[in-house]
């Protein structure tokens, strides 16, 4: 469907410095491509190191994002629709992961659920050791992601508002009811991009993951670190894999956008 | 049905006893920020008062005193709210909207997909049942909240302003509406409008600064006014002071306004003169004799209403009075907003009565 052309009401001086960040994302992007051994990225692709990693960096994320919304659906609930004492200073600290620097976020994992960690000792005494095993990754991953969920989730709450809430309650709906049938659906779009965005999040984890979980492969050597690994000896891998991640990257983003395309409710 | 409630809340200057007997629906009037939203939310149980306690139909709603007390849920008060914005779930067709309530009442799905279609016949909608909300126009969106609220068979239905949002062509099919559902049901109808309360109200209060200034029946409410704002919105002139001798001087200074007593008055104590627009008399020029009341004004807007014009107008004082003249008059007597006039009204057809 064609568009009619609204004026848009922007000087026209700001489309120069917004081509210019255009080019600066995409650039980068062109120049990687450009070197792509395409005679060989199959079999670079396809190496067992490189089919390891990508398997288990599909696999990780998918387990930190349901994670993600295992606990961000009722932390996002719970920051937009009550109030209580500190919360502010409760929603700052739990947003913190977002502006900290992974490899510090992957200390701080080290040092709760390390050996000598915080709950690492009562966790060694019950035979469960958790730094440097797959379970770290996942762990690494939820840590740096699970804002994403959250903020993008509170907003939408927030947007949406509570007031279909408080009908469906004065017809009779329990809390629990209210929150299936109603704040859920309502709130599916916003759901849906943030649980993107955290599995994005997740796919490109690199820093925390190294510190608290280490490079071992097929255990916990994601995508990012095993390009990072190849870098050093064998550039065309590393370039082919950082390929396929932007592919990956590119498909959930565009599954999320049609998905949220449907969803818009239509009006005669 | 009764409903007792008593809710006070400091802050908002909110402090309200009202009192329902079986069939009756409350029209509640009142100025913006005279407390008709608070009264709303206390009753749903979305807004808890500071202190109160309310039963409905012998069932205790609330009894609070600060943090303590005893405090029911919205969703087992079987109190059903219909806003000003129809507010129907967007993901569920018109059908499952309707049948939303008998749902959360453990109804079986069968049972209450059949109640719902009931409802919607109710109130002409049944062909709207495989709709989304979003294809609904103002008015159908409406009536399907309103078949969505008597669905849950609530014990009281709270009205927020539900005609305000429609424009004037469909508003009519909806009054009709609601008159037929609520004519068996205990309702309490927040609204601006008189016609509203007139046709879905047999009792009113009114309230201003979080208080019940008014109340009593419809009718008589709107026929004998005692606050400005309820006169204003029955269209009547009302001047407050003291009693005299058949007359009130009013609190806001001028000349004493002579009336009839319609009910013994004792000189001194509080009292209200009303009298019609259409009883006043508009001159250029000051007229003498007669035993009329006269008050110096300035007009202030004109107001076409058919073949009248509304004149509204305000004395020195502050006074706002308006005067029902033909439009043949206005041009005669040449007025426009800013003009200097006098209105004169008969004491006949002034009443008097203690406020």
């Amino acid at each position: 469907m064609a568009e009619t052309q609204a004026y848009a009401g922007i000087p026209r001086w700001v489309y120069l410095p917004a081509a210019l960040g255009s080019v600066f994302v995409i650039l980068p992007l062109v120049a990687m491509i450009s070197r792509v051994d395409w005679s060989r990225f199959w079999e670079l692709i396809t190496s067992p190191s490189s089919l390891a990693a990508l398997k288990l960096s599909l696999q990780t994320s998918t387990a930190s994002t349901i994670l993600c919304l295992a606990v961000g659906i009722p932390m996002a609930l719970v920051l937009a629709r009550t109030r209580f004492f500190g919360q502010r200073v409760l929603r700052a600290l739990t947003l913190l992961p977002l502006v900290l620097p992974p490899v510090v976020g992957g200390i701080a994992l080290l040092y709760t659920f390390g050996r000598r960690g915080l709950l690492g000792q009562s966790l060694e005494v019950l035979g469960l050791q958790i730094a440097f095993t797959t379970t770290a990754v996942v762990l690494a991953q939820t840590f740096v992601s699970l804002p994403y969920l959250v903020v993008s989730l509170e907003g939408t709450l927030r947007t949406v508002g509570h007031r279909y809430e408080v009908v469906a309650a004065t017809l009779g709906a329990r809390p629990t009811m209210v929150l299936r049938r109603v704040t859920l659906p309502l709130v599916l779009p916003g759901l849906l991009s943030g649980a993107v965005l955290s599995f994005a999040r997740a796919l490109g984890e690199f820093g925390a993951t190294l510190t608290f979980a280490g490079s071992l492969q097929g255990v916990t050597r994601t995508l990012p670190l095993e390009i990072y690994l190849q870098r050093e000896t064998d550039a065309d891998t590393a370039v082919a894999l950082s390929l396929v991640l932007v592919a990956v990257a590119i498909l959930v983003v565009g599954l999320s956008q049609g998905g949220r395309r449907s969803l818009v409710i239509e009006r005669p | 049905m009764t409903l007792t409630l008593t809710a006070q809340i400091p802050v908002r200057g909110f402090d309200v006893d009202l009192h329902l007997d079986a069939g009756d629906r409350l029209a509640v009037l009142g100025p913006n920020g005279a407390g008709k939203s608070t009264l709303l939310s206390v009753l749903a149980g979305t807004l808890r008062p500071d202190r109160g306690r309310a039963e409905l139909d012998g069932e205790l709603l609330f009894d609070v005193a600060g943090r303590r007390g005893r405090w029911r849920p919205p969703h087992s008060r079987r109190v059903a709210l219909l806003a000003q914005d129809p507010l129907l779930f967007p993901n569920l067709s018109v059908l499952d909207n309707v049948a939303f309530g008998p749902r959360a009442a453990r109804m079986r799905r069968a049972v209450a997909l059949q109640t719902a279609h009931h409802w919607l016949t109710e109130v002409d909608a049944a062909s709207l049942a495989d709709r989304k909300p979003g294809q609904l126009s103002g008015g159908q969106a409406q009536r399907v909240a309103v078949a969505r609220a008597v669905a849950a068979d609530p014990r009281l239905l709270l009205l927020d302003e539900p005609l305000a949002a429609l424009d004037v062509t469909v508003a009519p099919l909806l009054r009709r509406v609601l008159r037929d559902v609520l004519a068996d049901r205990a309702a309490l109808i927040v609204t601006h409008d008189l016609l509203d309360a007139v046709l879905l109200s047999n009792r009113v209060v009114v309230l201003g600064d979080g208080r019940v200034v008014e109340s009593g029946a419809t009718a008589e409410v709107l026929r004998h006014p005692t606050s400005p704002f309820t006169a204003r919105l029955a269209g009547l002139n009302l001047i407050t002071g003291t009693a005299e001798d058949g007359a009130v001087r009013p609190t806001r200074g001028g000349p004493v306004v002579g009336g009839v007593v319609r009910t013994p008055l004792s000189v001194g104590e509080p009292a209200t003169a009303v009298f019609s627009p259409t009883a006043v008399s508009v001159y250029l020029s000051a007229p003498h004799g007669s035993p009329r009341n006269v008050f110096a004004v300035t007009i202030t807007e004109l107001e076409p209403r058919g073949d009248q014009v509304r004149v509204r107008a305000a004395t020195a004082g502050g006074e706002l009075l308006t005067a029902d003249v033909t439009t043949a008059a206005v041009g005669e007597l040449d007025l426009y907003p800013g003009a200097r006039a006098f209105y004169t009204v008969k004491a006949t057809t002034v009443t008097l009565y203690p406020s």
